[in-house]
């Protein structure tokens, strides 16, 4: 009998391979050291499936050189374990897939269809299987039902997708190399002023992403307004009163906006013309993961790192296709009438199902953008196994809706402009009308516009204008970023990949160089974007990196080789290394006073000390090791405490809490979700209990630094 | 040279400010032209004072605005 092992990239998707590929769908769950694997059976064959755990091998450096050594120029591929203790966990994966692969005639790779999952297996296959990559086959799926996954075994490639794998290699090793050498530098050049230790970072694409945020605070610090002034002006129509736009949206002096307003003061406007126009809005295209992930943010909130893990989530469940694409296309192939039969078995969905079985063909509107390992995000229409959670299952809706919204006809809306004037004078009423819905609703609640009606007017009539203002504005300073917009920014730089753009966010977060929703640069982020700029531009240079991208496309098209671009890159990065450890001194003073700044403000409350108005501030005791917030008044007297979480990184938000007012800290461990919370009545939500604590009772604070219930403090008092 | 605001070098020839405070000065200027047209002929110092005021003043903008106010010899 054969038997085949299966390397798949996480123990769920193991799950559901073996699942598929058993003759019964009933495989056998086994485990070693913890280690779960699958023994399915098929015929003559045996078939294993195990699972990595994301990367189980990563590059170190060569040789024995102390971890904090730089520049680094040789590396290795070596278990992550014994490069990261946190990964200790992975010697028994590692050392599970050995034993299983020595018992194995076969092996194939069956983890997700991209760069990323190429390598995973990859390096399993050639570390751990001693060397099965050079006769392993490759399984190439987009989803993981059953019957795609069954044919996906059926006819596995002959080989490794050896060009993604090589793409992968490369980046891996690149980044390795830019953010090694680069972060050691700067963490280290900084730790030799003696001023504590800061984690500093950069890297390939890292830099460049600080950088517009940097950019843009810079234009927001700077920023200077100018005023301009609007006309608001309304008109009454039937009991009904309406707005009207002036002809010029800005007026730029204030003597113009006062001609015009005493020009039309209790004037009566004619109705000059009426111009209607029929505007046909087609469907929308099909998810890639940056419109997921930007539509998510604007309906649920959801940044993208989240919307990326639900999306994955819903795809190990066989609800969507794989959502790391960049493609906007659907091939006929999924099967169209299949796929919305399957959604159609939702009671919420059947009637809108119909509507669109009835058609005589059915054909997607999409978009340009293609993807060569997978098609556009969407549902395969099974149903889930499970309860989904709420935020799953709004991703799912919206995933869901979007596909049926494709194959719909365009919807038609009828825009009508009346145009009211007074002498030289015109002013302008807009409104607008659904005449088709088309593929509005089969998007509804998220591509919905509701109508806006106008005064039943026609052309010659007049009507007095009920009340007319000049209203002096300033200009505003651009907006920030925000999760969704900076992602989106990464995308049209050609900065990262659709797989690692949210995790680049998120590590700027983790390091403090970013803060909250509407992104902030921290002082420490301009000091260091500021360093680099000065001493080596070509870092954060956004078309430096996006130059790499492209080329690391190249190896995946096989019109370029790992090795040619390695040593391209090393011939850039070697120079830049050595210049700036020869400028090692001036760049450690200074970041390391960046550094002592951030720590100081990240740790410093704007909320004054309720008992003594005295500055805040969170502090480590230094006989318990715990954290909490003491009053910097605390010499002259002042005693006052708050319990702060004891783990996770903290961070001092601006925004106040809505019971005590008092500054909200938002708490970050690990990949859990940021909790942002009061420490003061620790609600996150004003729940009845901390209102009824605000408006009439004391509460009372203890330090667990000095072990003791150290006053009561009336909330009332100094609201 | 330092930039008498924050101390930074002073990098560019003929700068009387570091980078950014450069930056924020040149802005000041600029907008002042803006202003004039707007409002007719506003004093400096009411130009200034009112800048600091408004909420869309950036933080480098606002410390400039009031360093001119106490140094208005820098105003050229």
């Amino acid at each position: 009998m054969i038997q085949t092992l299966i390397v798949c990239e996480k123990p769920d998707a193991a799950a559901r391979v073996a699942r598929a590929l058993d003759e019964d769908g009933d495989p056998r769950r086994l485990d070693t050291q913890g280690v779960p694997y699958y023994e399915a059976r098929r015929r003559k064959e045996t078939i294993i499936v195990c699972s990595a755990l994301g990367h189980l091998y990563s590059i170190d450096s060569k040789g024995c050189a102390p971890r904090r050594y730089y520049p680094v120029w040789d590396y290795r591929w070596e278990p992550s374990h014994l490069i990261d203790k946190k990964s200790a966990r992975l010697s028994r994966w590692i050392q599970t897939i050995s034993s299983l692969a020595r018992n194995a005639d076969r092996f194939v790779n069956a983890c997700d269809y991209d760069v990323e999952g190429s390598l995973i297996g990859y390096a399993i296959l050639r570390y751990a299987c001693s060397g099965a990559h050079a006769k392993a086959q490759r399984m190439k799926f987009s989803t993981m039902t059953e019957k795609e996954l069954q044919t996906a075994y059926n006819t596995a490639l002959p080989q490794l997708d050896y060009s993604q794998v090589e793409a992968g290699r490369c980046r891996h090793e690149l980044d390795w190399l830019y953010g090694i050498n680069l972060s050691r530098l700067l963490t280290e050049s900084a730790l030799k002023q003696n001023r504590g230790y800061s984690t500093l970072s950069t890297g390939r694409v890292q830099g460049p992403t600080l950088k517009f945020v940097v950019q843009r605070e810079e234009e927001i610090q700077c920023f200077t307004p100018t005023p301009f002034w609007t006309i608001k002006a309304t008109i009454q129509h039937e009991d009904e009163t309406y707005s009207l736009e002036y002809e010029k949206e800005k007026i730029p002096t204030l003597a113009e906006a006062t001609r015009i307003t005493v020009d039309c003061k209790n004037a009566l406007l004619e109705v000059a013309n009426i111009q209607t126009q029929t505007i046909q809005q087609p469907p929308p295209y099909p998810f890639d993961l940056s419109a997921l992930q930007s539509e998510a943010y604007r309906h649920f909130g959801y940044t993208p790192s989240r919307t990326l893990a639900l999306a994955e989530r819903l795809y190990l469940d066989a609800l969507i296709s794989y959502p790391r694409t960049s493609s906007q296309k659907l091939p006929p192939d999924i099967g169209y009438s299949e796929i919305l039969i399957g959604i159609a078995t939702r009671a919420e969905y059947r009637s809108l199902v119909s509507k669109l079985t009835n058609r005589t063909s059915l054909r997607p509107n999409q978009g340009t953008r293609q993807d060569p390992a997978h098609p556009a995000i969407y549902p395969t229409g099974e149903s889930p196994k499970r309860r989904l959670l709420h935020h799953e299952a709004n991703l799912l809706d919206l995933i869901i809706k979007r596909f049926m919204a494709t194959f719909a006809e365009s919807g038609l809306r009828e825009t009508t402009k009346l145009i009211l004037r007074k002498d030289q004078h015109s002013f302008f009423l807009k409104g607008s009308k659904l005449l088709r819905d088309g593929w509005i609703e089969f998007y509804r609640p998220y591509g919905s516009e509701p109508d806006q009606k106008l005064p039943d007017l026609r052309v010659g009539e007049k009507v007095p204008i009920k009340k007319i203002d000049a209203v002096e504005k300033f200009t505003e300073p651009p907006s920030r970023y925000n999760p969704s917009s900076l992602l989106r920014k990464m995308e049209d730089e050609n900065l990262g990949t659709k797989a690692t753009r949210a995790e680049i966010i998120e590590i700027l977060y983790r390091r403090g160089y970013i803060k909250d929703i509407h992104i902030q640069a921290t002082p420490v982020a301009v000091k260091i974007t500021s360093i680099l700029d000065r001493y080596c531009p070509l870092i954060t240079d956004s078309g430096f990196t996006s130059q790499l991208e492209s080329q690391m496309e190249e190896i995946r098209s096989g019109e370029a080789t790992r090795r040619e671009i390695l040593a391209n890159t090393l011939d850039r990065l070697r120079p830049i290394m050595l210049h700036l450890i020869s400028k090692e001194e001036a760049l450690g003073t200074q970041l390391a006073e960046a550094a002592a700044i951030q720590r100081k403000s990240n740790a410093t409350l704007d909320y004054p000390c309720p008992s003594c108005s005295s500055k805040l501030t969170m502090i480590r005791s230094r006989t318990s090791g715990k954290r909490f917030i003491g009053c910097t008044g605390y010499e002259k007297g002042c005693r006052f405490t708050l319990p702060l979480p004891q783990f996770g990184s903290l961070t001092v938000t601006g925004k106040n809490c809505k019971v005590c007012g008092f500054q909200l800290i938002t708490t970050r461990s690990g990949r859990w979700r940021s909790m942002t919370s009061c420490p003061r009545c620790y609600s996150s939500k004003p729940t009845k209990r901390a209102k009824l604590n605000s408006m009439n009772k004391p509460i009372r604070i203890s330090s667990s630094a000095s072990g003791g219930l150290l006053e009561s403090t009336p909330l009332i008092e100094d609201q | 040279m330092t930039c008498p605001l924050c101390h930074e070098e002073i990098d560019a020839a003929g700068a009387g400010y570091c980078v950014t405070h450069q930056r924020a000065f040149d802005n000041i200027k600029r907008a002042f032209s803006t202003w004039t047209v707007a409002y007719g002929s506003p004093r400096v110092p009411d130009f200034l004072e009112q800048v600091q005021k408004l909420p869309q003043t950036g933080l480098k903008a606002k410390e400039i605005a009031r360093f001119l106010l106490e140094n208005p010899s820098r105003w050229k």
